[in-house]
């Protein structure tokens, strides 16, 4: 049947298989955003003309679940940050499902700074991390909506949050007083959580 | 629009004729414009061309018969269930494929369900996948140069290559 509906079938499926690096800009960069970044990026290096494609990436999936071991995954996610163009980046999520590992604390500290700092436009922040990982204290984001933290996510006492536009806040097993101290600021600064999640 | 039509015959790309009932085409905005089109005018023997081949155009009819009873008048928790392990067995097909097929098609007919659908999917599919993987699922040839491929490796450490 597939013969008399495709009279010169297999010489179209080969430019189709051909043309898979045609895919329109905006189709691939959606597609490359459903995918988690790890396969993302793969996807964006499997070719010469898409090679720069994952630097525009809006949406971060990072999982270390999902790397041979904590250094490659250390060593991905800084290489990441340092190449993609943050300013755009609109959705971060980071789990870190791992122990043990000395420079945690400080360097995801300092990823989340600059995804916060740089990407103005951040609407979705998630966060977990099983070994202690405490928050920049100066925690603004004007645009952020969605802000899921959980495990070890500790925030210092007189941290200066400021999440004017918060729509949704999440805080699984984050420590009581990390949690409160959130709560403290968002109230302080009269934010309008519609949706808030707490379980200790 | 006149009640007494209850399907429309459209021409896939490659030029056969398919029949899709009134309700299923009102899953996409273009085939519902083209169904308006057709049943307001009376003597119009002309078949409305859809740009999509005959072999994503089955699936992409047989999608929408399925969704349209749902989509029309909503539907139970337990349809919903139903319906979801229906998707699952209708995407299985290759990653190329609904990419490149589905995923087109549903963008062009403005098919957000199925659209969404094929991401996922083919998200799904493609987790863990390597580059060299993801180059034999697209059938990608590698034309990067041996060097080029060391300079790679070396500037993204933690991607697997292999």
């Amino acid at each position: 049947m597939e013969n008399s509906e495709f009279p010169s079938k297999k010489r179209t499926m080969e430019e189709v298989n051909d043309s898979i690096n045609c895919l329109p800009e905006e189709l691939l960069s959606l597609i490359l955003s459903f995918l988690p970044t790890k396969e993302a990026v793969a996807t964006s290096l499997s070719i010469k003309s898409w090679r720069k494609h994952w630097t525009f990436l809006t949406t971060i999936n990072l999982n270390s679940n999902d790397f041979k071991d904590v250094t490659f995954f250390h060593q991905f996610v800084d290489n990441l940050l340092s190449g993609i163009k943050l300013e755009n980046v609109k959705k971060f999520v980071l789990l870190c499902n791992y122990n043990d590992y000395e420079p945690h604390n400080l360097v995801v500290r300092g990823w989340i700074n600059d995804v916060i700092d740089i990407s103005k436009e951040l609407e979705y922040l998630e966060l977990h991390s099983e070994q202690p990982c405490v928050l920049p204290s100066h925690f603004s984001a004007n645009e952020l909506k969605v802000l899921k933290l959980s495990g070890q996510v500790l925030v210092e006492p007189r941290s200066d949050v400021n999440l004017p536009s918060l729509e949704a806040l999440d805080l699984k097993s984050v420590r009581s007083a990390s949690a409160t101290r959130i709560l403290v600021e968002l109230i302080s600064s009269r934010t309008l959580v519609k949706y808030l999640l707490l379980k200790f | 629009m006149s009640s007494s039509v209850e399907a429309i015959t459209v021409l896939s790309s490659d030029g056969d004729e398919f029949k899709i009932t009134v309700s299923a085409a009102k899953l996409s905005k273009p085939l519902n414009w083209m169904l308006e089109d057709v049943c307001f005018s009376d003597d119009c023997d002309e078949v409305p061309t859809i740009e999509v081949n005959s072999k994503t155009l089955v699936k992409v009819i047989e999608y929408c018969e399925k969704h349209a009873p749902r989509a029309n008048s909503g539907a139970s928790d337990s349809d919903a269930e139903e319906l979801k392990k229906w998707d699952i067995e209708f995407m299985k097909m290759d990653v190329k494929d609904i990419l490149f097929h589905i995923l087109m098609a549903a963008n062009y007919l403005h098919m957000e369900g199925l659209y969404d659908l094929a991401c996922q999917t083919a998200a799904d599919l493609m987790k863990g996948m390597t580059v060299s993987q993801i180059r034999k699922i697209f059938h990608i040839k590698n034309d990067f140069s041996s060097e080029e491929q060391e300079q790679l490796r070396r500037q993204h450490p933690g991607c697997s290559f292999d």
